[in-house]
């Protein structure tokens, strides 16, 4: 108990109290950078709302249909890949680092699959005609997809340094959710970008 | 006497703005034509762009206003 001694008055201060971290620093700092990347796509589905409404056909003429059948499988892979981040956190919170492992070896395989594959499925659009200058399609489906791949690859940048920190029992808890948080910003966005731009 | 007359004037400015109402500005095209297939994807953009930062910036707000309520309640047990 700290006292101060002021004339006649004699201020007892208590001791200040602990503060208590509400939401750890990285989590803060990443889920403000994705409120930031969030208006950035919203931007992107509101220009390409308006460019398809504006366009007489879509896709315009002569441009190749979009693989809607294909990237369903890769957004499974995908989705797969977030339920598998989420359960690295909870075996994390609750086992322990060790526990949370394989799962997080898991997702980076499954997050690393839909990279290639969008990879893969880039090389056969643009042999057939599909390209940044080709028609607004042509143009929107490389920004709006090449941005979220941009993210994609960034996100498993993350996961690879977060499973080598893991296994070397690096990690902590902060870190890993922040990390977390930003894979799922890549799931979660990938269903709503596939609906409106492979539709 | 002054406090009367501005009054009055307010009154008159009041009158004269309700008996001259704003026309429709036709700065951008879509907005008057209702049958512009555009029409549609601007009216919904605009409100999509409208309420999607306050719809996200409150959840984020909500999510740390309640964590905050419990960081609290498990202080003060």
């Amino acid at each position: 108990m700290e006292s101060v001694v002021r004339g006649d008055l004699r201020l007892v201060h208590p001791p200040p109290k602990p503060r208590q971290q509400v939401v750890p620093n990285e989590v803060l700092g990443v889920t403000i950078f994705i409120l930031t990347e969030l208006m950035l796509f919203a931007g992107f589905i509101s220009a390409f709302t308006i460019a398809k409404s504006s366009a007489p056909m879509w896709p315009p003429p002569g441009q190749p249909r979009l693989p809607l059948e294909a990237t369903a499988i890769n957004t499974v892979a995908l989705l797969l890949s977030g339920a598998l981040a989420w359960w690295a956190g909870r075996r994390f919170d609750r086992v322990g680092p060790a526990s949370a492992r394989w799962p997080m070896v898991a997702t980076l395989g499954l997050g690393a699959f839909f990279v290639l594959f969008q990879g893969y499925e880039w090389v056969g659009l643009l042999r057939e005609g599909l390209t940044l200058t080709s028609s607004n399609q042509g143009g929107f489906f490389y920004l709006i997809v090449g941005a979220h791949g941009l993210h994609a690859m960034g996100g498993l940048t993350v996961l690879t340094v977060m499973s080598v920190r893991l296994v070397q029992e690096q990690l902590d808890s902060g870190a890993f959710w922040a990390g977390r948080l930003f894979w799922y910003f890549v799931v979660l966005l990938w269903p709503v970008l596939y609906v409106l731009v492979y539709r | 006497m002054r406090r009367g007359a501005c009054s009055l004037g307010l009154l008159a400015l009041w009158a004269a703005g309700l008996c001259l109402p704003a026309t429709a500005a036709l700065a951008c095209s879509v907005c008057t034509d209702p049958d512009d297939p555009r029409a549609k994807a601007y009216f919904d953009m605009t409100i999509f762009m409208s309420l999607f930062p306050l719809l996200a910036m409150g959840i984020v707000g909500i999510w740390l206003w309640r964590r905050v309520v419990a960081a609290e309640a498990a202080s003060a047990r």
